[in-house]
């Protein structure tokens, strides 16, 4: 008796909700990751990350990443498989690289954004290796290929049979870093088939409402989320 | 090339260790100088007997700066894998290599021009030293990851880091502070490549590593897990050995009769209708043992446990279903 009271109250109030225009009110439950997975939960060097989304339905982006005509160049757009073999990926690819690769210390995410826009918010888990790093130029190159688990040869080059698994991303579609990045990490020998690429980058993750390192503070700079548009 | 050396050198001084006779003597007596070269099967170890002082002999070789014997002696690797040539000159470059790169126990047959790397530390290797993350897989893979990181070699040291940009020194110092607290989880493999690189006894590598699978916090090759579910060292060390022969381009997969009679071991012979009989092995197992340890036992290698492991599927449902009291069916060489 209570039970059907009870189904029968919040089912007026959602008619009221709807009828009247207003949201409804923000329940974590209502913005899953997809049909089966409400949110993802992993622990990365001892520290609990939940990716969740954005729990407002109505939310929109505002500011950096609402642009639509970045000129180009310099802001292109970038291919999907910059480097062949380097296997595409999206969303849930990246959280399950993060499950089953980065949170097991086989792989790791890498930002190839320049630490400027790191600092405004990023992937959750994700290290910040900006693509100039990984040039051949820059004399800490090699340890940081190092660092990436791939063993200097004592001929010169690398044994990267040894080397980590890496998820790599950069701002968006329009953005070339991460593209720069992969593709420095294959003319150094980095094998194509232990690199993917998430091309959507931080354009995407925000505009999915998905979670982001670095506090409220930078999700508020980033993706600013509304109630009303 | 130069690695192929290297493991020589390793080679070298390992089998001077357990036989205690220096190479050199031994090849004079030998009148082909390439057959010379390649010694014989080293006995390995019985699983119950800890290895200790054959290990102290690879972790000797490995850990001295490996020497970098220049092209002037480097045809060696090239004359022991074309086993048809009878360069006398080649042999002796081999012979030299050897001598230089490890025993330390007689003088070159003729001194030859060697390079002493850099092995200083790197900023790198403090900052952050990831260790190989391979899957549990089978006893020949962790020995293989573990030679792996025993044997890298150091990256460059940073004489040109000075000239860095500061931006860029600045983010690379960053990523790589980043990349250290990306802490790989630990695995069977880098525990015991750490703690032989301290040079730890046998009996300490057990305990760390049986501790640490206790914990769950590493998987363990089924093959390497006792009747009383311990993880078996014993069997892990001797097969590293084995591997270092390997890496020296030495057969070893060869399976050799190393056990006819024995505890726990029956031979029935079957005669044929057609007049031929047929051997059938069968093994009990006791308490300690391992696949890998009965592998060992029967043919000489640890690495042919599967072969051990699949005949006896009836039985065994994985690898490390082993359990004491169980009649195990021993495989012929001929079925390998």
């Amino acid at each position: 008796m209570l039970v059907s009271v009870k189904v029968r109250l919040s089912g007026a109030a959602v008619c009221i909700a709807a009828l009247s225009g207003f949201a409804p009110p923000a329940a974590g439950q209502e913005v899953r990751l997809t049909e089966s997975m409400a949110e993802a939960r992993l622990v990365l060097n001892g520290r609990e990350i939940v990716i969740g989304r954005t729990p407002n339905p109505e939310a929109v982006l505002r500011g950096e990443f609402t642009k639509t005509s970045r000129a180009c160049p310099p802001f292109c757009i970038q291919p999907m498989t910059p480097v062949p073999d380097v296997a595409p990926a999206g969303e849930l690819e990246l959280i399950g690289f993060l499950q089953d690769h980065a949170a097991q210390g086989t792989g790791v995410l890498i930002d190839a954004r320049l630490p400027e826009w790191f600092g405004k918010g990023a992937i959750p888990g994700a290290v910040n290796v900006p693509f100039a790093t990984l040039d051949p130029s820059n004399p800490f190159r090699d340890q940081i290929l190092a660092a990436l688990g791939a063993r200097p040869l004592a001929g010169g080059g690398f044994d990267f049979s040894q080397a980590m698994t890496l998820m790599v991303y950069c701002n968006g579609p329009w953005s070339d870093q991460s593209v720069r990045a992969l593709q420095a990490l294959a003319a150094a020998g980095y094998p194509p088939e232990k690199m993917m690429h998430y091309r959507g980058g931080m354009q995407d993750w925000l505009i999915l409402g998905l979670t982001v390192a670095g506090g409220p503070e930078a999700e508020a700079k980033l993706a600013t989320a509304e109630g009303q548009p | 090339m130069k690695v192929g050396l290297i493991y020589l050198g390793i080679v070298g001084s390992l089998v001077a260790v357990i036989t205690g006779v220096p190479w050199v003597t031994l090849l004079k007596d030998v009148p082909d100088p390439l057959a010379g070269v390649i010694p014989p099967p080293v006995t390995a170890p019985a699983p119950q007997e800890p290895p200790a002082p054959v290990f102290t002999g690879v972790m000797a070789a490995l850990e001295e700066p490996a020497p970098e014997v220049t092209r002037a002696a480097a045809p060696a690797p090239d004359a022991l894998e074309a086993t048809q040539t009878d360069d006398a000159t080649a042999a002796a470059a081999a012979l030299a290599a050897l001598v230089v790169a490890g025993t330390g126990l007689a003088d070159p047959v003729e001194p030859e021009p060697v390079a002493a790397p850099a092995a200083e530390q790197p900023v790198a290797a403090q900052v952050a030293a990831p260790a190989p993350q391979p899957q549990a897989g089978d006893i020949d893979q962790t020995t293989a990851a573990i030679l792996a990181a025993l044997t890298g070699t150091a990256p460059e040291s940073g004489a040109a880091v000075a000239a860095a940009d500061p931006a860029l020194q600045a983010m690379s110092v960053a990523a790589l502070n980043g990349l250290a607290n990306a802490k790989p989880a630990p695995t069977l493999e880098g525990l015991v490549a750490q703690a032989l690189r301290e040079g730890q006894s046998d009996a300490y590598i057990d305990a760390l590593v049986n501790e640490a699978a206790g914990r769950k916090e590493i998987a363990v090759p089924g093959a390497l897990v006792t009747a009383e579910g311990k993880v078996d060292t014993a069997v892990l060390l001797a097969d590293l050995v084995g591997k270092a022969q390997d890496a020296a381009g030495q057969p070893r997969s060869a399976p050799r009769e190393v056990v006819t009679g024995g505890d726990g071991v029956e031979v029935h012979t079957v005669a044929q209708a057609d007049g031929s009989s047929q051997q059938f092995r069968f093994y009990t197992v006791a308490r300690g043992d391992s696949l890998g340890a009965i592998a060992e036992k029967f043919y000489g290698d640890a690495g042919y446990y599967l072969a051990i492991f699949e005949a006896n599927r009836a039985i065994l449902s994985t690898p490390d279903a082993l359990n004491a009291g169980q009649r195990l069916v021993i495989p012929g060489i001929s079925q390998l």
